[in-house]
């Protein structure tokens, strides 16, 4: 019990930001966290013991919100495609060439874009972005954490960027920006 | 299209992307730990003088607007108590007396100082206990853009004077066994194992050039001996005594307890680090960082937070957070000056 809170109390930061990066809501990530943790916990002191309780927890924080995807009830749309695109024409992506000066305003408003962008995807291909490019993983890591194959992992991958792809390249100016 | 990886060569979507989900993760747990001075002046100070008191200290504080706040409030036995912008400092009379000045207190001064003996108790129980020499202030606000922003804020000009160097000096003589307790803990700070406790505090605009701060401060320095056993970080409206974990916890709080100047808000907290360790720490992380950093500005102690923080002036990568969790742990952390947040992994 001791370890647990201790290793709940360490590692529960990392895992909201994880799970806030997943559902983009942080009371939904906080909800996931808990029922990551609690799971946690029912797998007993020897998943705490074990030499990577995180990567275990951090597996069942993942299929957890994977779970809760599946049911009609809780999928949310808060952006229709109509909204990204109305964001991606005004949020040009700040990295139009080297010799322009840094603008910090087209920076956060091409972040937001994304972030909305990220909402639009599905489950799985958010899932698969966020360990890839957030929390580092490799495809093995990743295809270990959701169950699926390596190149399953690559194609949901590639499928995902693709969407932001077109989301953020949406209007001319963004189609030359990211040129 | 096969995703890049990491370390490929730059795709605009995917830093974009990248830059997104770092920029994001750190919106749930946002960490107020660097306070800019503008949040502490814009912080309303807190008057702590009972209406009674402070009536019953008017004359008192006539005799300091004639003379000078520090000096006439140390002599006569008033700690000064942080007022209102705009307002003179409201003195009140301590409860230990005259403990800095001569022949108020202690011994023959015919006053009973219930205060005083208790701290004399906590300070002889702690005999025997090391303590670090005085150490250079070296807190600083990585938004700080007062005097000797960029470098190393030299503070403890006043108030943390070592007992033989105060102004009030004659507080040993004044004191009698005491002086000898000081004495005794002047020939053991030699060692390194004890508690430890080196007075510091942020330099800079107010509260240091506050007068009650520095009244209060000497005061309970005085009640130390001098000795260091922790490093004193001046906030807004208290003091804190950084108690550094490890031997005689219980003994260097209850000194702090005992000899709390009435009228001063001063809280103890445990902390990890010694003064010493901090400045090996950024010693270390001064040499090593920019290799991962080229742009950082700095890097400095906070000693709010007990760690060393590492000025970058454009947002941090994860993985140079991550490089720096590895190295260093808890005990060095990210700044994006950028964001004025704290980037945690």
């Amino acid at each position: 019990m001791e370890r647990f809170e201790e290793f709940a109390h360490a590692r529960g930061p990392a895992f909201l930001r994880l799970g806030y990066l997943l559902t983009g809501d942080r009371h939904l990530a906080e909800d996931l966290v808990q029922a990551a943790l609690v799971d946690v916990y029912r797998g007993g002191s020897k998943v705490v013991a074990s030499d990577r309780p995180e990567a275990y927890a951090r597996r069942v924080l993942v299929n957890t919100w994977l779970g809760w995807q599946r049911r009609a009830s809780s999928r949310e749309r808060p952006f229709g495609p109509d909204d990204v695109a109305t964001v991606a024409s005004s949020a040009p992506v700040g990295r139009a060439g080297a010799d322009a000066a840094p603008d910090f305003a087209a920076d956060v408003a091409a972040r937001d874009a994304m972030w909305h962008l990220l909402a639009t995807l599905p489950p799985r291909g958010r899932a698969v972005l966020v360990l890839r490019f957030y929390e580092d993983a490799d495809d093995a890591t990743i295809a270990s954490v959701l169950g699926i194959g390596e190149s399953a992992v690559r194609s949901t991958a590639a499928r995902a960027l693709l969407r932001l792809r077109e989301g953020l390249v949406a209007a001319p100016s963004e189609r030359e920006a990211l040129s | 299209m096969t995703p890049t990886r990491p370390g490929d060569p730059a795709d605009p979507v995917e830093d974009l992307l990248r830059a997104t989900l770092e920029q994001r993760a750190q919106d749930p747990v946002w960490r107020a730990s660097l306070v800019t001075d503008a949040v502490r002046s814009a912080r309303p100070r807190v008057r702590r003088v009972p209406p009674v008191v402070a009536g019953l200290s008017a004359a008192a504080a006539v005799v300091v607007l004639g003379v000078g706040a520090a000096a006439v409030a140390r002599g006569a036995g008033t700690v000064s108590t942080p007022a209102a912008p705009g307002l003179l400092p409201t003195p009140v009379p301590t409860a230990s007396g005259g403990r800095t000045g001569a022949g108020t207190s202690g011994p023959g001064s015919g006053a009973p100082d219930v205060e005083h003996s208790s701290c004399a108790q906590a300070r002889a129980a702690l005999k025997g206990a090391t303590a670090e020499p005085h150490n250079r202030a070296m807190t600083m606000d990585p938004l700080y853009t007062g005097p000797g922003s960029g470098d190393w804020v030299s503070g403890g000009t006043t108030g943390t004077t070592a007992a033989g160097t105060s102004p009030a000096d004659g507080a040993g003589a004044a004191t009698g066994a005491d002086s000898a307790d000081s004495a005794d803990s002047a020939d053991s700070t030699g060692g390194s194992d004890g508690p430890v406790l080196t007075d510091t505090f942020a330099a800079g605009p107010s509260p240091t050039s506050d007068p009650a701060w520095e009244t209060a401060l000497t005061d309970l320095d005085l009640a130390l001996d001098g000795r260091r056993f922790a490093y004193m970080n001046v906030g807004a409206d208290v003091i804190v005594v950084n108690v550094v974990r490890g031997v005689d916890e219980k003994g260097a709080t209850d000194l702090v307890r005992s000899c709390t100047p009435p009228g001063a808000d001063v809280r103890t907290q445990l902390v990890d680090r010694s003064q010493t360790e901090l400045e090996a720490l950024y010693a270390e992380v001064s040499q090593q960082a920019p290799e991962r950093f080229p742009d950082m500005s700095g890097a400095w102690v906070d000693t709010d937070t007990n760690r060393v923080l590492i000025g970058a002036t454009t947002p941090p990568s994860r993985a140079q957070v991550l490089w720096v969790q590895e190295r260093w742990g808890g005990a060095v952390a990210v700044a994006d000056l950028t964001t004025r947040r704290v980037v945690v992994p």
